[in-house]
């Protein structure tokens, strides 16, 4: 009797932290969604920015600034920000390795050649066209890493996976540095793609890659349960009735479809989804079903976040969101894996 | 009857494990004498092949001290300390790659996971894009750098007097990312010239190594040995985990802070020298076991990687001629198809 009553206790205490923790992110997020259309070199009230959502009037310029730049701008930090996160709870539940994120197969690094390999090559110059360029190299990349770490060999192991994807990155990375060391105009349009960013977006990339995260997104919300099973090892998922092969393909293709696209949008952002699910698992336990929801609510929480901060710490200009979010996150994420509740996976 | 075959059983079981145990000692001196003799053949090669006139049949009056003056400078004053350097430079990372990454049981670990490379790197892509500095004060701020990267990390791992591994991992990766984004910062603040400049020293490079360097390197490995020595000594019981470690005598946390120590020294004096060369530290330790097949291989890590840097060295300096590609740049292209070439090829990994 009394074992069963501290065992309800203990599972209310771990229900009212995690809904708790779901309410702060949920919360979180609103903040730094309003704080993203109302605040930077422009200043307005949070309702006039609210306002030029609901009631627009093409006759202000507050309205202009908000639905014409920072909408889009919000849109995508909120995009890519969930989708990072959502990639890096997916791949290290996948690989059951603290260290994997969303790059680990391959994707920032295959992003960054094919976008070097098309300002040096083909001369291109726009945004929009990097985009295209990431989200093509992301996909190959990923493909050629999934073929060799997943159906090379004779037995599967998470572990060549996760060395397939390490060897394929230093490979593309070496590749692209030197076209980098070869051409020193490439050099400087690419090192500001690189550093991450969704200032200047429009809406046309966030069109272009909203498709690819809401499948992304949609296959992740179907698949917490077989990472739950694959956190247990492979043996016992597949004794639980898990189709590992099946299961893990599906991951991957959603791995692919967020980094991809928030890439492609942002450019090779690492720290987000690194960093985002060990705080997710930190609030809720192991439980994917929980990290990966809130993994998607914190990664857009902080790079939208990052990206309102880093409108204000260069005066004039602005800090690119992927340095501000190593920046402002790396303390945080130091302190969260100081703390007792971090756990190895 | 029964009585007799039980009786036998055990010392047939001892011969049997005397027998595994004498061939896997076997296999491993083999192992080792084969990337003796690869590693001696990739010096032999850097010190005969190049743009200069001095060939392998140069080589042998050079080593007796009558060859004439031009080949003898060629081949003592460029390509033997280039060589040197190349060899003692990726010794040091593959031993520190194949340190951190059994000690933290995790095959992505590298220098970076206690952030040697990340603070290396930010300390002299500042000092070369926002200070202008000269090489010799890039390779101090780099050393400064490295220190500093793995005294936070450290420092920051400790909680009530402990660490654990997964701490430092995660400390780790919050450290690297802070000092990453401050790479990235200085990168897009310099102007072109110093932001490429950055760049090359960012690929790792060899250029215009000389016997100073050699130098530097061999008293830092003079320096490390003997903690390199204790720790191979307490890896494999680190590797069992803190709690079986601390049963078995080997004091963790002591352990841990020897692993330390030699991996952050080897790492942080050798990208000093050359940068931070790329994926040597990573790749060498799984390439190394899955040759060795066994979990830990420091020497030959070690070896796998001074053969990588030599050779990688020598592809940049003979295959786009006349034109270098840094050695960081040929790493990873030797590197990691050959490494992706094992992991199609043979069935079980062993993970650390």
């Amino acid at each position: 009797m009394q074992a069963t009553s501290t065992i309800d206790a203990g599972r209310t205490r771990v229900r009212l932290t995690r809904s708790a923790g779901l309410a702060l992110c949920v919360a979180l997020l609103g903040v730094a969604v309003v704080a993203s259309l109302a605040l930077g070199t422009r200043q307005m009230s949070w309702l006039t920015a609210i306002e030029a959502l609901i009631a627009y009037d093409d006759q202000l310029a507050d309205h202009i600034v908000v639905r014409a730049q920072r909408l889009p701008r919000t849109v995508i930090g909120v995009l890519a920000g969930a989708a990072l996160g959502v990639a890096g709870a997916q791949m290290q539940g996948l690989t059951r390795n603290p260290l994997a994120g969303p790059g680990i197969l391959g994707i920032n690094a295959g992003a960054a050649l094919f976008v070097a390999f098309g300002i040096f090559q083909l001369g291109m110059e726009s945004i929009t066209v990097y985009a295209w360029m990431g989200l093509l190299g992301a996909a190959v990349t990923a493909v050629v890493v999934y073929l060799i770490g997943e159906t090379g060999g004779r037995s599967h192991s998470p572990i060549r996976l996760v060395l397939a994807g390490a060897a394929m990155t230093g490979l593309l990375s070496s590749a692209t540095t030197a076209i980098l060391l070869l051409d020193v105009a490439t050099l400087d349009q690419f090192r500001f793609w690189v550093v991450g960013a969704i200032a200047g977006r429009d809406a046309d990339i966030a069109k272009q890659v909203t498709p690819f995260i809401v499948v992304g997104l949609l296959i992740a919300a179907a698949t917490p349960r077989s990472l739950n099973a694959i956190a247990m090892g492979d043996e016992v998922a597949r004794a639980l009735g898990t189709n590992l092969g099946r299961d893990r393909a599906l991951v991957i293709t959603s791995v692919v479809c967020l980094a991809g696209a928030a890439t492609a949008a942002a450019g090779p952002i690492a720290f987000v989804g690194l960093a985002v699910p060990h705080v997710a698992r930190a609030i809720a336990g192991p439980d994917y079903r929980w990290i990966v929801p809130l993994s998607a609510l914190l990664g857009a929480s902080l790079l939208l976040g990052a990206d309102v901060v880093g409108r204000f710490i260069v005066q004039p200009g602005e800090l690119q969101v992927g340095i501000v979010t190593a920046f402002l996150g790396a303390p945080v994420f130091v302190a969260v894996a100081r703390s007792s509740r971090v756990s190895d996976l | 009857m029964t009585a007799s075959a039980a009786v036998a059983a055990p010392g047939a079981g001892r011969a049997a494990l005397e027998q595994a145990r004498s061939s896997r000692r076997r296999a491993s001196v083999r192992l080792t004498a084969l990337l003796v003799v690869l590693l001696c053949g990739a010096l032999v090669a850097s010190l005969s092949l190049g743009a200069a006139s001095a060939s392998f049949a140069d080589l042998v009056p050079v080593l007796l001290g009558d060859a004439d003056e031009d080949t003898a400078f060629v081949i003592e004053r460029l390509r033997l300390p280039r060589a040197t350097t190349a060899m003692l430079v990726g010794a040091s990372f593959g031993l520190s790659g194949a340190l951190f990454q059994s000690m933290v049981r995790n095959p992505l670990a590298s220098p970076d996971v206690i952030g040697v490379t990340a603070g290396a790197s930010a300390a002299a892509v500042l000092s070369i894009a926002l200070l202008d500095a000269s090489v010799v004060f890039v390779s101090v701020a780099a050393v400064v750098g490295a220190a500093v990267g793995a005294t936070l990390t450290y420092g920051l791992a400790f909680r009530r007097g402990r660490t654990s591994t997964v701490r430092i991992v995660l400390v780790g990766v919050g450290v690297a990312a802070g000092f990453n984004a401050l790479t990235a910062y200085a990168l897009t603040r310099a102007d072109i010239i110093n932001a490429a400049e950055a760049q090359a020293w960012l690929a790792g490079s060899l250029n215009g190594a000389d016997w100073e360097d050699v130098r530097a390197v061999a008293l830092m490995a003079l320096f490390v040995a003997p903690a390199v020595a204790i720790a191979s000594w307490q890896l494999r019981a680190i590797e069992l985990g803190d709690d079986l470690a601390n049963l078995l005598g080997a004091g963790a946390e002591r352990s841990r802070a020897w692993i330390v120590l030699a991996g952050v020294v080897l790492a942080g004096g050798a990208t000093a020298i050359a940068g931070p060369v790329a994926f040597v530290a990573f790749v060498s330790a799984p390439i190394a076991r899955q040759l060795a097949r066994s979990s830990t291989a420091l020497v030959a890590s070690a070896l796998v990687g001074a053969i990588l840097v030599t050779s990688a060295d020598l592809a940049g300096r003979i295959v786009f001629d006349p034109n270098e590609l840094p050695v960081g740049v040929l790493t990873g292209i030797l590197g990691a198809p050959y490494l992706l070439w094992l992991l199609t090829r043979l069935g079980s990994i062993s993970a650390r």
